[in-house]
């Protein structure tokens, strides 16, 4: 039954998903299978970020609300899926902003913060190296993690990262580079 | 369209020795799971949200409307006229100049308090003055020089601002 639901889904292409949306006798389904199709690449984009399943959760509905309210808006010039991503990330750096402003004023960092919050959540079951991993990629700051997240687990070209990040191809290049670089010394490191 | 190739060439434009790279030999398996179910609910969820947020406010309601260019200059201009209107009812400037400085100060008081007043008055300003001044006092230029002339006629007055090349309209104006 997934299996035929899910196919169903990627047959679907993102100029149907929109016309759906847009008509208002199937507004509901047409967002209904837009959300279907696209919550495990977002929730996973924005949980690789902040770490914590609640705080993805929250994000992930409130991501998906917005694309609702901006449905009518959207002038389709990128793909339904980079403007999605890019709704999804301004959500997540604002709210690693606002984590950021509120750490400011205690003592120590929200990166040692969220370090913290990979052990100590119950909903992370990876093995000593990915805890590395985990913790390396916390030592970077937010954009060169959110880089390197997108091309090694979301396998994103630089092309579409640009989009998302409003960001030229260039300065990914060179911010993704330099997250490797670090990530290699922790790992050799620690 | 960004084609498997594309990819690979982006790979290896930044880690062309990828495979020394301790990441390489890292497993990409996804550390992180999420509770039961939580794909099959989360759908759910979000429309509950999107239905319980989608109640707006009616100025949130309004919103829509006012954002087109055209109703936006036609809220600028009214709020533009109300605010003249709400003035020009109201007028504080007014009852600064007519209830105060007319009635409670005279004309004599005013010249040897502040002449350079009188010196920038307009013209029918000056008529104003003479008129609401019942004692008959007159000023026969415009604060540059006083003469007074208790037996001051409507036609005296005419001759004047004729002498002084001001318009007479500005009698009736009043």
């Amino acid at each position: 039954m997934r299996f035929y639901q899910s196919t169903i889904l990627e047959d679907q292409s993102d100029k149907s998903l929109l016309e759906l949306c847009l008509s208002k006798d199937s507004e509901n389904y047409g967002f209904n299978l837009v959300v279907r199709k696209y919550q495990k690449q977002i929730y996973w984009h924005i949980r690789r970020m902040v770490i914590n399943h609640s705080d993805a959760d929250d994000l992930v509905q409130e991501t998906f609300v917005k694309v609702w309210r901006n449905m009518k808006k959207f002038r389709q010039e990128s793909s339904l899926y980079t403007w999605i991503y890019r709704i999804a990330t301004n959500e997540t750096l604002s709210f690693l902003q606002r984590k950021k402003l509120k750490y400011m004023i205690r003592p120590g960092n929200i990166e040692s913060h969220l370090a913290g919050k990979l052990t100590d959540d119950n909903f992370f079951d990876g093995n000593e190296v990915q805890l590395r991993l985990q913790k390396a990629l916390l030592s970077l700051p937010g954009k060169q993690r959110l880089v390197f997240n997108l091309k090694y687990y979301s396998d994103m070209t630089f092309e579409e990262m640009s989009v998302v990040l409003d960001t030229s191809v260039g300065a990914l290049k060179a911010s993704h580079h330099i997250a490797v670089k670090k990530i290699e010394k922790y790992l050799i490191n620690y | 369209m960004i084609t498997k190739k594309d990819k690979n060439r982006d790979q290896q434009s930044i880690d062309p020795g990828k495979n020394d790279s301790p990441l390489a030999k890292l497993d990409k398996k996804n550390p992180f799971r999420v509770p039961a179910n939580y794909f099959d609910e989360l759908p759910g969820r979000i429309m509950a949200k999107r239905r319980h947020t989608g109640k707006t406010s009616v100025i949130e309601g309004l919103m829509p409307f006012f954002s087109h260019p055209k109703y936006q200059l036609a809220l600028v201009v009214g709020s533009l006229a109300l605010v003249f209107s709400v003035l020009f009812i109201y007028n504080p400037w007014k009852a600064d100049v007519s209830d105060q400085f007319l009635s409670n100060i005279t004309l004599d008081d005013l010249l040897r308090e502040s002449p350079e007043i009188i010196a920038e008055m307009e013209n029918y300003l000056f008529i104003e003055i003479l008129i609401a001044d019942q004692t008959g006092e007159i000023i026969y230029s415009t604060g540059k020089s006083l003469e007074k002339d208790s037996s001051l006629s409507e036609e005296d007055l005419i001759n004047y601002l004729k002498e002084e090349e001001i318009s007479t309209e500005l009698i009736y104006e009043l």
